[in-house]
């Protein structure tokens, strides 16, 4: 298979970045699009020119650390895929892929696809943690977790962290980023004392650290490689409203 | 004040005051069937509601619903920049998958909205536009009420009035495709379930409401609704 | 040097508890006055970073990730192995240790997997406090589930995300303590070197990744938590930048790499499509209770599997195994396979692939029944193959997996260098030559969250807090010896890239020091080795600069340590002249193919010293001694 690409450069921060074209052939298609960039690179550093800077970790669609935008969709046009799972037999042979990185003011882009994103990490130190310190605690089974429970907090623990529902909202709003959080927390016993003071907190942390609001548009969770829910925001708004109402009471 | 500066906060006052002026418009759009009744009934609608008997608590929403919009303006316009901020760009190629039209033009179809609905005050209530057409250019009708009833159907008979109409309701519609259900999404209304359902029922109800209003003029074009 | 590793005597069952209770306290007032570096946000030093800031020391934590949340403990699935006895199945503390010592085939010390069995329980129960969804009953308790290598029920689990699971919950607590401000995380900064003064760890080195400069950090003590090498076979499950270099800068050091020998293969993985991809996507290992593995009998058979017919099929694992067959141990299985495609039948494009056949499975039971038992893993190969495994068989191939080797540690978890703590992966402690899954989440979080929190305290209470500061002269040597290093390599502008030379490695040590190794395959590979490695300091091409974002630099600096650390692993592997566990020697092995141990002269931990660049390091024995199991030979029978 060959296929045209188009992605983007960018020296640095403050640099301005512009897209580039490059030709890839000999590409077999159980390869993923991250080994079509290592190959290209391969070829790149040959030729004596800088490779194109990327970051993936896992591989496997875990870690959250690959992040690009693939044809206009973070994390490429498959649903509940990862950048780095996604396969070159998803192409036509001989297509143009344009590939850059991740778009959100918060995430500052450091060198080519690399972008920054500890804004995320802030909004969790805000309070998406349950205040269990390290030692003894009760046995595991002393408070009992009715089954559906575990398994929606479960499904909103999946997520990986990688800021596609911020690069994908038109508002580059974190909020199914947030209502995850609140989500798996909240629906267990041990996270739901704190609920009303983290649904408050991470949420005016999300603000502080620029991520916007959020306006429905639900393209978070159309690029969701995790498959959350934007029913987990009605959730957060609801914890949100409540926490609101005890406050002021 | 904690409330307001909260992100969910400003999108919960917007929902709420946004609902206000959805309500609103349900209401008159119930007002404006009776144009379907005939010169009779309309006009008597119209009197009835001015009479004095309702006079302060028509004065009172008034105020509400301005107060709603006024709200709901400077929300909106505070979250449409706050937003912009926050993604400048988001890319040169973007596909959507699930954002709409609908939701991907809500401050500027508010816009619009702002923009129609002051021609629309100019012209059916102070009168200051359109003046040759307006109520007060006409005489009362046989039961001595103001007759608009008459100014409703030259008015509509104007094939630019009436198209300018159309128009803004196809923008109230695309506003409040997305801002039906935006607004109980916002509010945490949906559950697991309920969501797609509600989100298709916000759709309808946008849709059925603009479809409402857009049938007065039609009715007049076509000659249903006649002197 | 006589090794130390300070095990307590006494009845097994209370050592723990002894030790702890006579170690040395710091008063919470002055905890604050120590400061304590932690590289690696894994389970085991995400743990440890939040465990030790909550209780109150300067915690700094580095990791060349982007965020402390995303660590390759994230990618672990099966589960974690607890001594609760919720299986009602006869579980206890002493069935776990026992289990323990005799899957890692008796080359591990008692003490301390004895210890890793009692803390199992503490853990869940501290996982399940800080919000970790393990999977449910109907009636509300932990669900557990069987596991390889064990009788009973005792792994918990999260789905298939066990290790995300419990990641994302030390994170969390650290993220915690971050907000509170004892501790500080520092990502992607990469540790290129251990700062030792005065024969003790007194800080570190690292380079940032994004702007390429050097920064030194002081500390009173440095904790390793840094992971394995598996990575050094180039196509491994490990993350693309798992490395070993942390671990190897510590040997440089001064301290000692135990059985560095002993690395895992894994059975069931998804096989490469080339020598350009990365790494290898794990399988579980439970799909072979109702596949058949099977290769073509004829060489170089390109016919698609279902135009093969019956006869010229070659269902080995059966035929050479009848009692175990697909079953057999993932040792054992892994071998074969490797056999039947360097014998030139393996399938798929690369020819490095076995068959996993549900074809039969299908029949006998239906689709659904198979459905209800693998559906979600059917759908990942299928999601990565592009192949519908109900269809056609899977194609699966091993892939180096996990390090149970690596730092050496007493009792305590300090190294021989005083004030260096190696936790989790990257010590060579519970496992012995073969690790039990679930079991490597299990003792990266006993470490972190139970043991190095109060044993470090033992080592902190004999130190002056502060007493060394970033402008020490060692910090400078150290600084310009590693900048010289670095540009060393910048300086090479030779012709061929780092990946080259990663997969020339990793193909050495594939072929001759993976599966099933031999005195001359070994010999080979210590003679390759240094080829490769003087290939790759005169003909290295590098591109960018050193003060800037470079990943190729970052590759190349780890692949740099990985040369180094290659030779000793299979210096390790000559020297121990036994089969045991994951190690297997081709010529010590019984008739039927199983690992042949040798307790007379090899029941010992080899730990081995640096004595410097091209010299050969000195091998230093610590002697295994068994109290309360007695080792007896691993059959499968």
């Amino acid at each position: 298979m060959r296929f045209h690409l188009k992605v983007w450069r960018q020296e640095g921060p403050e640099a301005p970045g512009r897209f580039f074209d490059y030709d890839v052939d000999d590409i077999i298609p159980e390869m993923s699009l991250l080994e079509m960039l290592d190959k290209l690179n391969e070829e790149l550093i040959k030729k004596g020119t800088p490779p194109i800077t990327f970051e993936s970790d896992c591989r496997e669609g875990i870690c959250g650390t690959c992040g690009m935008v693939v044809n206009g969709s973070a994390h490429g046009p498959q649903p509940k895929t990862t950048t780095c799972e996604i396969r070159m037999r998803h192409f036509q042979d001989g297509e143009a892929i344009t590939i850059e990185p991740f778009r959100a003011a918060v995430f500052p882009v450091q060198k080519d696809l690399i972008v920054e994103r500890a804004g995320l990490d802030k909004v969790i130190q805000a309070g998406g943690y349950t205040s269990a310190y390290t030692g003894t605690h009760a046995d595991a089974n002393a408070i009992l977790v009715p089954k559906d429970d575990q398994e929606y907090a479960m499904d909103a623990a999946a997520c990986i962290g990688c800021g596609a529902c911020v690069a994908a909202c038109p508002n580059s709003s974190a909020m199914l980023f947030v209502a995850a959080k609140i989500a798996h927390l909240g629906t267990l016993p041990q996270g739901k004392p704190e609920e009303a003071s983290r649904a408050l907190s991470m949420t005016e942390a999300m603000q502080e650290e620029g991520f916007g609001a959020c306006s429905n548009h639900f393209e978070c969770q159309a690029v969701c490689p995790k498959g959350i829910r934007v029913e987990t925001i009605a959730r957060l708004n609801r914890a949100f409203l409540k926490a609101s109402l005890k406050r002021l009471a | 004040m904690a409330f307001l500066s909260n992100p969910i906060g400003k999108k919960m006052l917007m929902a709420l005051t946004g609902i206000v002026l959805f309500l609103f418009l349900v209401a008159h759009l119930l007002g404006n069937t009776t144009v379907f009744g005939g010169q009779g009934w309309i006009n008597a609608y119209a009197e009835h509601i001015h009479s004095a008997m309702f006079a302060p608590p028509l004065w009172a929403a008034r105020v509400v619903l301005l107060a709603c919009l006024g709200l709901h303006i400077a929300l909106g316009t505070l979250l449409f920049l706050e937003n912009t901020k926050a993604a400048p760009t988001k890319g040169t190629f973007v596909t959507y998958k699930e954002a709409g039209l609908s939701s991907r033009t809500m401050f500027y179809t508010g816009l619009l909205i702002l923009a129609y609905l002051i021609y629309h005050l100019l012209h059916f209530t102070f009168h200051s536009v359109h003046a040759s057409i307006s109520v007060s250019a006409f005489p009362p009708d046989a039961q001595g009420r103001p007759d608009l009833f008459r100014s409703i159907a030259l008015s509509f008979q104007r094939p630019v009035i009436a198209g300018t109409y159309l128009l803004a309701m196809a923008v109230v519609c695309l506003h409040t495709f997305h801002g039906v259900f935006s607004s109980l999404q916002t509010l945490g209304l949906p559950g697991k379930a309920s969501l797609p359902v509600l989100k298709r029922a916000g759709q309808v109800l946008a849709t059925l409401l603009a479809a409402g209003f857009a049938l007065v003029p039609v009715a007049v074009l076509t000659g249903w609704i006649n002197l | 040097m006589t090794l130390d590793g300070k095990v307590p005597s006494g009845p097994i069952e209370t050592r723990w508890a002894r030790h702890r209770d006579h170690l040395r306290l710091i008063s919470p007032a002055n905890k604050r006055r120590y400061t304590v570096i932690v590289v690696g946000t894994g389970l085991g030093g995400g743990s440890a970073s939040a465990t030790l800031a909550q209780l109150g020391y300067n915690v700094l934590a580095f990791c060349y990730q982007d965020s402390a949340r995303r660590a390759h403990s994230i990618a672990a699935q099966g589960g974690i192995n607890a001594a609760k006895n919720y299986g009602g199945d006869g579980d206890s503390v002493y069935r776990l240790f026992y289990e323990t010592v005799k899957g890692g085939d008796f080359r591990s010390r008692e003490s301390n997997v004895y210890r890793l069995a009692e803390l199992s329980g503490n853990i869940i129960d501290q996982c399940v406090a800080q919000g970790v969804p393990f999977q449910r009953e109907y009636s509300g308790e932990l669900s557990t589930r069987s596991f390889g290598g064990a009788l009973v029920s005792r792994t918990l689990f999260c789905r298939g995300q066990t290790g995300q699971q419990l990641l994302l919950g030390c994170y969390q607590a650290m993220m915690r303590q971050v907000s509170e401000g004892s501790l500080k995380v520092f990502p992607k900064k990469e540790m290129l070197d251990l700062v030792v003064v005065d024969g003790e760890a007194k800080g570190i080195l690292v380079r940032d990744l994004t702007t390429g400069e050097y920064e030194a950090y002081a500390a009173d003590a440095v904790v390793i938590a840094t992971g394995g090498y598996a990575s050094v076979f180039n196509l491994s499950t490990n993350a693309v930048g798992s490395n070993v270099g942390a671990i190897m800068r510590c040997y440089k050091k001064g301290a000692l790499m135990a059985n560095p020998c002993y690395t895992q293969i894994h059975p069931t993985c998804i096989p490469f499509a080339g020598w350009f991809q990365s790494k290898l996507i794990l399988m579980s290992e439970s799909l072979r209770n109702d596949g058949r593995v099977w290769v073509p009998k004829k060489k170089g058979d390109k016919r698609p599997p279902h135009e093969i017919p019956e006869s010229d099929r070659d269902y080995y694992l059966e035929r050479k195994y009848p009692s175990y067959g697909n079953l057999a141990p993932r040792d054992i299985s892994s071998r074969a396979a490797k056999e039947a495609c360097d014998d030139g039948r393996g399938v798929g494009p690369s020819g490095y692939a076995v068959y996993l056949d549900f074809r039969d499975a299908i029949q006998r039971h239906g689709r659904k029944v198979i459905e209800e038992r693998y559906g979600n893993l059917f759908e990942l190969y299928e999601h990565i193959m592009g192949e519908d495994p109900y269809a056609q068989p899977m194609k699966i191939y091993p892939a180096s997996h996990y390090a149970m080797g690596g730092l050496w540690v007493d009792y305590n978890l300090m190294s021989n260098i005083p004030g260096l703590f190696v936790i989790g992966e990257a010590n060579f402690s519970d496992h012995g030559a073969n690790r039990l899954g679930a079991s490597a989440l299990m003792q990266g979080l006993a470490d972190g969250y139970f043991v190095l929190p109060y044993t470090i305290g033992d080592y902190l209470a004999t130190t002056q807090p502060g007493k060394v500061k970033p402008d020490n002269q060692e910090f400078k040597k150290v600084k310009e010896d590693d900048e010289a290093r670095v540009n060393r390599l910048l300086s090479i502008k030779g012709s061929r890239t780092v990946l080259d030379f990663r997969i020339e490695l990793g193909r050495l040590l594939w072929e001759n020091v993976g599966m099933a190794r031999s005195e001359e395959t070994l010999t080979k590979a210590l003679e390759e080795i240094p080829r490769i490695r003087e290939a790759f300091w005169s003909d290295l091409k590098l591109t960018g600069s050193e003060k800037d974002l470079n990943q190729q630099l970052e590759r190349a600096w780890r692949l740099s340590e990985a040369l180094d650390f290659a030779e000793i692993l299979t210096l390790d592997a000559r020297e121990r002249r036994e089969s045991c566990g994951a190690h297997f020697r081709v010529e010590h092995q019984t008739p039927d193919g199983e690992a042949l141990r040798n307790d007379a002269e090899y029941s010992y931990v080899a730990a081995w010293e640096y004595k410097g660049e091209g010299e050969k390091p000195a091998m230093h024995k610590e002697p295994l001694t068994f109290e309360v199991v007695q080792p007896t030979v691993r059959s499968y029978k």
